[in-house]
């Protein structure tokens, strides 16, 4: 009986050690929040794939779907409450309340994706899709008849910019008279918005239509007008297989994997993750048949450069829309300045709200 | 033949309404109960998590209380314009007015005066702004009879779009990546919390104006003449009371209210102006006065009525994976209800035998 005691005790004490010592080197639970429901077949959905991978996994997870950005706090909160003690927060008006809630809970670790602050608990994560931006961009370029590829903008922030900025210098890239037209519908999710901007843009003469947004709508209206398109996060083929080009596509799984890991071993540090199409984290969708086998060859051809660093996005020459010098030859951006891109190259026609 | 009829209460007393509000929550939860058995929850636990989570919790008193402030505020805003029957559908425009009038002077003086003086600084001039704003469709009506439920909806429009040119243009803070959002307020113009919460001083703003629109309508003379141009518009023009200024005064007394629960946004949780802030307050606000029959007091039990369907739902989503549109459809079933069985405190039904 005394010896069962002795043995408890020795247990406690190692126990007590192990929660103070190994800060985060206990049981992880993963906590996310999502900006759109799971089903929208884009952002919020690609997210939820890289849950999935978890779960697989045998990790245990919860998600709250469709969360305000402005009403994050509380949700946020709720998730470390409960214990979830890695809490993944994917959209960028998430930061500053991940941020106050990273403060009151210190033993748990916040990730935020698309933004830049950082705390002792907390880090921030992106992909660098503006790769396979340039990809598809190229394909656009590649199949469009009239030379004009219509994008559908959410907000007016630099990745997104940077992102439409990528598809045109892709699709110029194929074909040097190629303009992306641009329409604005301020929201990240909107489908019935989504689908008047993609009809305004087909109306427009644009015949390869993408979005910025996060549901599928746009894709299902190049469908229904029998004109091309381009998924946006996931593939969103099965919203439009005749339409479908390919996608520009999230697998966050590997990512997530990757700090579950980090958290769990205990080796976890805050700090801003920007991950490239080398790592798998970002890639392409299957291409529809519809592309021609020379086509797919050129892409894929790139794609390779890129994993192989030979070949950068923003890579001077490059021109504003103004004409003004936007990349000098032989320069390339820096990561700081893709973060905080605030104008549009040469061959966007559209304009940034001010 | 029995037909099944309706007829008008002779005599409704206060406690009636009460008690059908009550028992029309009580329906809401039981439909909603065979929605959630439908998905396989059992209603009695998810209720039973809500009740402890919610009402029995520090945390969850805290998150009620912060959603409850603008609900309080908006909820006064439209209650006291409907005093008059006039709806003011534009609470949402003018809180954003509020926030923007509030987030100018932090911006501007912020650094250079203390919390004693910025705070108030920043009440009044949300206050001024909301009124401002709301000014204009109570001038179309006063003076043209334009229907203010349009021009006040339409205004809220512009009011989100002004938003959005100042945080894309001059007030874009060149610390954030130039992401659409103001630079911080500095601490001077951060509105105080209760302890280590987050609930901000703005549920005092909102309680203490409650009260003072209460007092104004019930005890003074002016809220006499509201109440009686509210009742009868031609016996109150008879009278000789000024219909044209009490509108006026009506709506922009309403937008400054509305204003003060734009300022609690941005001061008293995002410490910044930034897009979507608002979710929807100023028209959930229209829900918590309708809810409250317009009464002032009422407000503040509808508005934490409305702040717990919002929190609860949110845990339900959390603790039993249900999608958000079962939370929706919760909320909705919720208000159908409630809305609904207004028509109970004002009929009765009655079975009626007509013929042989």
């Amino acid at each position: 009986m005394k010896a069962l005691k002795s043995k408890l005790f020795f247990f406690l004490v190692l126990a007590c050690f192990a929660w103070g010592s190994a800060a985060w080197g206990k049981d992880v639970k993963v906590g996310f929040i999502y900006v759109g429901p799971v089903g929208d077949g884009g952002w919020t959905y690609a997210h939820d794939q890289g849950r999935k991978h978890l779960e697989k996994m045998g990790v245990e997870t919860t998600y709250v779907e469709s969360v305000p950005e402005s009403d994050s706090e509380k949700s946020i909160r709720n998730l470390a409450r409960k214990g979830y003690n890695l809490i993944f927060t994917t959209s960028f008006g998430y930061m500053d309340p991940t941020l106050k809630v990273a403060k009151k809970f210190p033993d748990t670790v916040f990730m935020h994706a698309t933004g830049f602050k950082t705390a002792d608990n907390m880090g921030n994560y992106f992909a660098r899709m503006y790769q396979a931006r340039y990809l598809v961009g190229m394909v656009a370029g590649a199949m469009s008849k009239t030379g004009i590829i219509g994008v559908i903008g959410s907000h007016p922030i630099p990745e997104i910019l940077r992102h439409i900025n990528a598809i045109t210098l892709g699709a110029r890239s194929v074909n040097p008279k190629a303009v992306v037209k641009v329409i604005w519908v301020n929201s990240w999710f909107d489908p019935a918005k989504e689908a008047a901007g993609t009809k305004s843009l087909i109306d427009g003469g644009a015949d390869v239509l993408t979005i910025t947004t996060d549901s599928a709508a746009g894709t299902q209206t190049a469908a229904k007008y029998g004109k091309y398109s381009l998924g946006n996060d996931s593939d969103m083929s099965i919203y439009g297989k005749e339409a479908h080009l390919t996608a520009n596509i999230y697998n966050w799984g590997v990512y997530y994997e990757h700090v579950y890991k980090q958290v769990r071993d205990g080796k976890w540090k805050p700090d801003s993750e920007w991950w490239g199409i080398e790592t798998g984290a970002i890639d392409l969708a299957p291409f529809g048949d519809m592309v021609p086998q020379s086509v797919q060859d050129m892409v894929m051809k790139k794609k390779q450069e890129m994993i192989d660093k030979k070949f950068v996005v923003f890579e001077g020459p490059i021109k504003k829309q103004d004409g003004s010098i936007a990349v000098a030859a032989g320069q390339k951006l820096t990561d700081s300045e893709m973060l905080s891109m605030k104008y549009f190259v040469e061959g966007v026609e559209g304009v940034i709200p001010k | 033949m029995i037909y099944l009829t309706l007829e008008k209460r002779l005599n409704f007393s206060t406690w009636t309404r009460i008690g059908i509000s009550i028992a029309a929550v009580g329906i809401a939860l039981i439909i909603g109960g065979i929605f959630l058995f439908a998905v396989g929850v059992n209603p009695l636990t998810a209720y039973g998590m809500v009740w402890n989570q919610v009402f029995m919790d520090y945390w969850g008193w805290q998150d009620l209380m912060v959603k409850m402030i603008p609900f309080l505020l908006t909820g006064i805003a439209v209650a006291v314009a409907a005093q008059m029957k006039i709806w003011n559908i534009g609470a949402e425009g003018q809180l954003y007015l509020g926030a923007v009038a509030a987030t100018w002077t932090a911006l501007q003086w912020g650094d250079a005066l203390s919390g004693w003086v910025m705070i108030p600084v920043m009440i009044l001039a949300a206050m001024f702004s909301g009124a401002m704003w709301a000014a204009v469709p109570g001038f179309l009506r006063a003076q043209f009879g334009v229907n203010e439920i349009i021009t006040t909806l339409l205004l809220n429009y512009v009011a989100i779009s002004w938003v959005d040119y100042l945080l894309y243009g001059p007030w874009r803070d060149p610390g954030s990546n130039n992401f659409p959002v103001t630079r911080e307020f500095s601490e001077s113009a951060q509105l105080p919390l209760f302890g280590d919460s987050s609930v901000h001083l703005g549920l005092i703003l909102g309680l203490v104006a409650i009260l003072i629109v209460y007092f104004i309508l019930e005890k003074t003379k002016i809220g006499y003449q509201i109440r009686v141009a509210g009742d009868n518009l031609f016996a109150a023009q008879y009278s000789g009371f000024n219909i044209k200024w009490l509108t006026l005064a009506i709506v922009m007394v309403s937008g400054a209210l509305a204003g003060i629960a734009g300022m609690g946004e941005v001061a008293g949780i995002h410490f910044r102006l930034k897009q979507n802030f608002s979710i929807n307050y100023g028209y959930t606000g229209i829900i918590v006065a309708w809810l409250a029959r317009n009464h002032p007091l009422a407000v503040i039990v509808t508005a934490f009525f409305m702040a717990s369907v919002f929190v609860g739902g949110e845990l339900m989503q959390l603790e039993f994976r249900l999608p958000i549109a079962m939370v929706y459809l919760f909320e909705g079933i919720i208000l159908f209800s409630v809305l609904g069985s207004e028509i109970f405190a004002e009929y009765k039904l009655k079975f009626k035998k007509v013929g042989n």
